[in-house]
């Protein structure tokens, strides 16, 4: 796909499957990516409600025996887990943010197109991967909150591969949020600031910000429950002093802030819609922006609110509570911008609209509810209850999704060149309207009445439950019929021949400007550099300002790999290995056993670990040698930074966070007097050789990178090859150490050394992983892939080689000195 | 914002509701009998008035703007206004200070919540897979160790009880809503709760963290009774030693298959994992039984036996029966082994269960309904179940 002819739309034979199939398995397209999350997002909110519905057909009446015991937490931490981690989140931050945010911005791509089409498939995969569960012991009975220690319960299935779905789930979407960071920072149309980008574009970027700053907390506790059932390492066993609540801090650190990763772009939605619709100006864009970025920040600081029946000290409550209060600030300022904006409008009322004021009544109702849990006394009442069932679905379901739904209807012409009935569209949103409150105004008065979540069953003759509950049911089964045809409507309206004009509801953003369905290239034509607001095509219609054409056969676009693709699915089968084998057949109660004497689906499982690992090599290696672009294109970015530079910097910010987790919590344990080093531990001496070795492989490699830039290739070569060797020794000496330091006393047994081997195990994990990085531009530099103007990725590389080393100093304080 | 207006609602459909039935049958947060759900009413109706005028002021400038301004009602040419910075200033700062307002309002109930107080009623809670131990560290029993008692819990009107609150294994909370709000059960920590009635009766209390298997198989019983029948019980229970029984009865086979199990065919002893004060049945794996004969709940709420027969009614001793016979097919997850020589999993072992006939079952039966306190220390005694509609025996359902 380098160089483009006309709009291929135009006489598109049909193509086979396969074609469609391999074109999606190979494409770096931003908008496809986009399709694919959406697409698989879909799948999965399908999946999710039936799930559900299964679990209102348990609960309809009293002592039923559809759903018992495990079964039944199986089905309701699948629903949980895959509405969450595989609707919510992605389907706006990733399927809307993907598909429209390069549009909105007027570029043609995302900055790193190929680390794109890595991320969206290591999402797909990690999906599947959790659905391999279910022939591998079973699905995960725990709570998508696998609270500890009931996630290390003998009797519990599927945590590891839950936990190793979310670690590679996390790192797909990490890659993804650096991406639109770097984008939004470096590919803006020339003449636009940031502060006249869309709405959707800030709510796009606040959500990524987000994401890198706390996902962090969620890995470390998948990591460490993970790393408790595969080797018995433990921060969190109070067997050996651990603290269970410690991995609570650490999920909620992640899981509060999610919950407005759920919000933030849909909040972007709405007030696209609600502008569009009212065909007006946004009611206060910069407040509403801050308020966007308030949101962000104070997200940071409420978690323990999930909390507080765990009885934590009060003043840790109240700071918590009233942070949690505040949040109604910036969410309230939404929506009473969203009003302002309707205001004084010409309000369109089209299938949009209805979701969009559904979504508005129902957040209120949320938010008020949401509130009355930030009072900590009736908290305590009513958390765990179905009160709390209610609040969350009432945010989420009837909530945000409603938004899912609006945007979809808005957006559906430009990505598909079609529209979607009106008609099956209003009696979608009147079924969701009516069925949500049917579904869970019950659950309020519930939890009121002392229903505890979670329940499988209840006994009958309680005041209310057996009706309320039915009532419920009745209301899940609305929304089943609310889905079906919603889903009937989308197939029919991708049966009519494509009618949609670029710009069918008179919006003012730059997306409206191209094809509907646009061309791969996006746009053929450049912008106007005046940017007076946020709504340029209004601008430059008053101003007589015109669109600039350019001829298509001249836009270059990265060409098309299958070895990103081939990369991530190495990592599904590594994934898959990581869940149900290990390097070898060790468990923590029966120590280490002969390979072969294990299960046959562990042996298979491990064999799967093992051939994962060269295939990974070898697909990321093809990857870096093949290049982005067919021919030698100029890049322009906005900043003196180029692309792969600027999208690492964003995603180390979550190496950050997740090392700045883990470290907090090693550092609680050593100050609150649990984690106590044992007589026996690593010498000084040697960590500080290390130390040397790598501060001096960080000069090392800003020298090779001054060389290339100085053109002295053969100078740049040794640089790298020195840093991978001062790599390896290093390496060489940490095996030692931890090898002497295994021997020397049992890490069951003792939770400072537990903490040394999961914290310093995971920097050795990234002197590996930051290796690899460094031999991605060695093995480029070999094989003639650099020059003058292909930098290769020498620039991320040393980057991420640097902050290695930095995290390393604080390891040798924290383990080695203190 | 601003205060469940979906409670403000439930006081609407509760009255509604109540016409028709007893008070005291509302199993709620709404119960007014207790202390700390009147200090959280206090707390609320400022904040649940907030909450009413916020929903209707919003959702009226809602629906009234867009019925106004929709394309229908209104062709003219919007405006093109990007705000109002006045009056957006004014949005910010009218939350601000309603947030304020319910800070306060919420930590000034903390305050007056949170203290324990200086006379209450010390009770140790112990939370397992999946049952309950509530015993009374202030009542040490004369044949050793404090009373206890397994997934009842007896306690006095009128005066605050101080819980201790623990869990053996994995996470579970302590929740009985007509008492007052929850607190989490974790390993390795105790944590401390209050609750407060002046009304007796027998409440319902739950499990409220998910803890595996039969976590809607947790319940327990919260039996208040007035302060000077309270006493009785405890005094009685303090000198209870479990009734030895008679040479040749039932109850004595029962007795020593309790004691012994049946090493032939593989059938642990009972007292392994349970305990019965005043016998060497010192078992901490599984609920205390010393007083089981007078408890009227099975399997940690899953069955009640509310008629005047109790255990001696036929479903009840069928009930029984079934559950020492296999536990785990009963209630999912149960961590006590079968005794019908079936294989069984747990722990992702599989065993085999040892092995007693039905006559031997029903031997053990008898022995259990035999440890009873002295009739006027019978805490079920004339107590009203409250949140239930029936005080009859409920069907229980595995």
């Amino acid at each position: 796909m380098t160089v483009q002819p006309l709009p291929q739309t135009i006489a598109a034979p049909r193509r086979g499957a396969w074609e469609v199939i391999k074109d999606y398995m190979m494409t770096t397209d931003h908008k496809k990516i986009g399709l694919l999350y959406i697409m698989t997002s879909i799948l999965a909110f399908g999946i999710g409600g039936i799930l559900a519905v299964a679990i209102r057909l348990q609960l309809a009446l009293p002592n039923e025996t559809f759903l018992v015991g495990h079964l039944y937490n199986q089905v309701l931490t699948l629903h949980a887990a895959v509405m969450i981690f595989f609707f919510l989140i992605p389907i706006g931050l990733f399927g809307f943010g993907n598909f429209l945010l390069p549009l909105q911005l007027g570029v043609r791509d995302v900055a790193l197109p190929r680390v794109n089409t890595f991320a969206v498939w290591l999402f797909i995969f990690s999906l599947i991967l959790v659905i391999t569960g279910l022939w591998n012991g079973g699905a995960p009975g725990v709570g998508w909150t696998f609270y500890y220690p009931l996630s290390v319960d003998a009797n519990q299935t599927g945590v590891s591969v839950l936990m190793v779905a979310l670690i590679l789930n996390g790192i797909g979407s990490l890659l993804g949020s650096a991406n639109f960071a770097a984008t939004i920072i470096n590919m803006r149309a020339p003449g636009m600031g940031l502060w006249k980008m869309p709405i959707f574009t800030w709510s796009i970027f606040a959500t990524s910000l987000l994401q890198l700053v706390s996902l962090g907390g969620l890995t470390a506790a998948a990591l460490v429950t993970y790393l408790e059932i595969k080797l018995g390492l433990s921060m969190f066993n109070p067997g050996i002093g651990g603290t269970p609540i410690l991995m609570q801090q650490f999920f909620w650190f992640y899981s509060h802030p999610a919950v407005y990763v759920m919000l933030l772009p849909y909040l972007g939605i709405a007030a696209e819609i609600a502008s569009t619709f009212a065909r007006k100006p946004l009611f206060g864009y910069r407040v509403m922006v801050y308020s966007l970025l308030g949101i962000v920040l104070v997200s940071l600081l409420v978690w323990a609110h999930h909390m507080f029946a765990v009885g934590l000290p009060e003043s840790w409550q109240i700071a918590f509570a009233v942070a949690t209060l505040l949040v109604a600030v910036p969410t309230g300022v939404k929506i009473f911008n969203l009003i302002g904006t309707l205001w004084g409008g010409r309000i369109l009322m089209k299938t949009p609209t209805y979701w969009l004021v559904g979504f508005i009544f129902n957040f209120l109702v949320g938010g008020i509810t949401g509130v009355s849990l930030g009072m900590i006394p009736f908290d305590y009442q009513v958390t765990m209850s179905y009160y709390v069932v209610a609040h969350f679905h009432n945010v989420m379901m009837f909530g945000t999704a409603f938004l899912v739904f609006g945007g979809l209807a808005y957006w559906w012409p430009k990505m598909t060149g079609r529209f979607l009935d009106e008609k099956l569209g209003l009696w979608h949103f009147w079924l969701f309207m009516v069925g949500s409150w049917m579904t869970f105004l019950p659950q309020y008065i519930l939890g009121l009445l002392g229903m505890p979540r979670r329940y499988y069953t209840y006994p009958a003759g309680n005041f209310g439950w057996t009706e309320l509950n039915f009532i419920s049911t009745l209301g899940a089964l609305t929304l089943l019929a609310g889905g079906l045809v919603w889903v009937y409507n989308m197939l029919q309206s991708l049966r009519r021949p494509i009618t949609a004009s670029p710009n069918p509801w008179g919006g003012f953003t730059l997306e409206w400007t191209a094809a509907s369905p646009p061309a791969p290239y996006n746009f053929a034509h450049e912008f106007p550099r005046n940017f007076p607001t946020e709504r340029p095509l209004y601008d430059w219609e008053k101003n007589g300002e015109k669109l600039i054409p350019v001829d298509p056969k001249t836009i270059h676009l990265p060409q098309d790999s299958i070895w990103p693709f081939m990369t991530a699915f190495s990592l599904l089968l590594m994934g898959y290995g990581l869940s149900f084998g290990w390097f070898t057949n060790y468990t923590p109660a029966g120590g280490l056993q002969p390979f072969f004497s294990a299960s046959p689906s562990h042996v298979f499982a491990s064999v799967v670990l093992y051939l994962s690992i060269p295939l990974f090599l070898y697909s990321l290696f093809k990857w870096a040698g093949t290049r982005e672009y067919a021919v030698p294109v100029e890049h322009h970015h906005l900043t003196k930074y180029d692309n792969g530079f600027m999208g690492m910097a964003w995603f180390i910010l979550s190496e950050v966070g997740l090392f700045g987790v883990l470290i907090a919590g090693y550092v609680y344990l050593r100050i609150s007097g649990h984690a106590e080093p044992p007589a026996m531990r690593p010498s000084i001496w040697l960590a500080a050789l290390n130390t040397l070795i790598l501060v001096s492989s960080s000069f090392v490699i800003h020298k090779a990178e001054q060389d290339h830039h100085h053109g002295r290739y053969t100078w740049f070569r040794l640089g790298l090859l020195i840093t991978l060797l001062l790599g390896a020794l290093f390496m060489i000496f940490q095996v030692y150490e931890f090898s002497l330091f295994g021997t020397e006393s049992d890490w069951k047994q003792n939770l400072w050394q537990s903490c040394f081997f999961i914290i310093v195990g995971l920097h050795g994990l990234h002197i590996l992983i930051g290796g690899t990085g460094v031999a991605l531009p060695y093995y480029q530099a070999l094989t003639g892939k650099m020059d003058k103007y292909n930098h290769g990725s020498t620039a991320p590389a040393s980057l991420y080689w640097h902050l290695v080393d930095v995290v390393w100093l604080f390891i040798v304080a924290i383990f080695y000195a203190w | 914002m601003w205060r469940g207006l979906t409670q403000a609602g439930l006081l609407g459909v509760g009255a509604t509701l109540l016409t028709g039935c007893q008070y005291q049958q509302l199993l709620t947060l709404g119960d007014m009998s207790s202390a700390y759900n009147r200090e959280i009413l206090w707390m609320s109706i400022p904040a649940i008035a907030l909450s009413i005028i916020i929903f209707v002021g919003v959702s009226w400038a809602l629906f009234y703007t867009v019925r106004k301004f929709r394309e229908e009602n209104n062709d003219a040419a919007p405006a093109q206004f990007h705000g109002n910075n006045r009056l957006e200033t004014l949005l910010v700062a009218v939350p601000v200070v309603i947030v304020m307002l319910l800070s306060v309002l919420a930590v000034r109930t903390l305050a007056r919540l949170n203290p324990v107080p200086q006379d209450a009623e010390k009770i140790d809670v112990l939370g397992k897979q999946f049952w309950w131990n509530f015993s009374y560290p202030g009542a040490p029993a004369a044949a050793g160790g404090n009373v206890t008692n397994g997934n009842e819990m007896v306690m006095s009107t009128g005066k605050w009880a101080s819980l201790t609150i623990t869990s053996g294994d994995v996470i579970h909370a302590f929740w009985a809503p007509n008492l007052g709000g929850q607190r989490d059960a974790t390993p390795g920590t105790q944590k401390t709760w209050q609750i407060q009635t002046d009304r007796a009766g027998a409440y319902q209390g739950n499990c409220n963290v998910l803890c595996g298997a039969s976590h809607a198989n947790m319940r327990f019983k919260v039996v208040a009774l007035p302060p000077d029948r309270y006493n009785t019980f405890l005094t009685a229970a303090q000198a209870y030693r479990a009734p030895t029984p008679a040479p040749g009865s039932a109850e004595e086979r029962g007795y020593n298959l309790f004691m012994q199990g049946k090493p032939a065919t593989g059938a642990l002893a009972c007292a392994a994992c349970h305990r019965v004060q005043g016998t060497p049945a010192a078992g901490a794996a599984g609920p205390d039984l010393s007083f089981f004969g007078t408890r009227r709940t099975l399997g940690a709420g899953m069955w009640e036996a509310f008629t005047p027969q109790h255990w001696e009614a036929p479903q009840a001793a069928a009930e029984l029966h079934a559950w020492i016979k296999n536990s785990p097919a009963q209630k999912p997850g149960s961590l006590m082994p079968p005794y019908d020589g079936s294989t069984y999993t747990l722990n992702g072992k599989t065993m085999k269960a040892g092995l007693l006939t039905d006559a031997e079952i029903d031997d053990i039966a008898a022995y259990l309904r035999s440890l009873r306190l002295p009739e006027e220390a019978d805490y079920w005694r004339d107590v009203p179940v409250v949140g239930s509609n029936s005080t009859v025996a409920q069907g229980g359902n595995p």
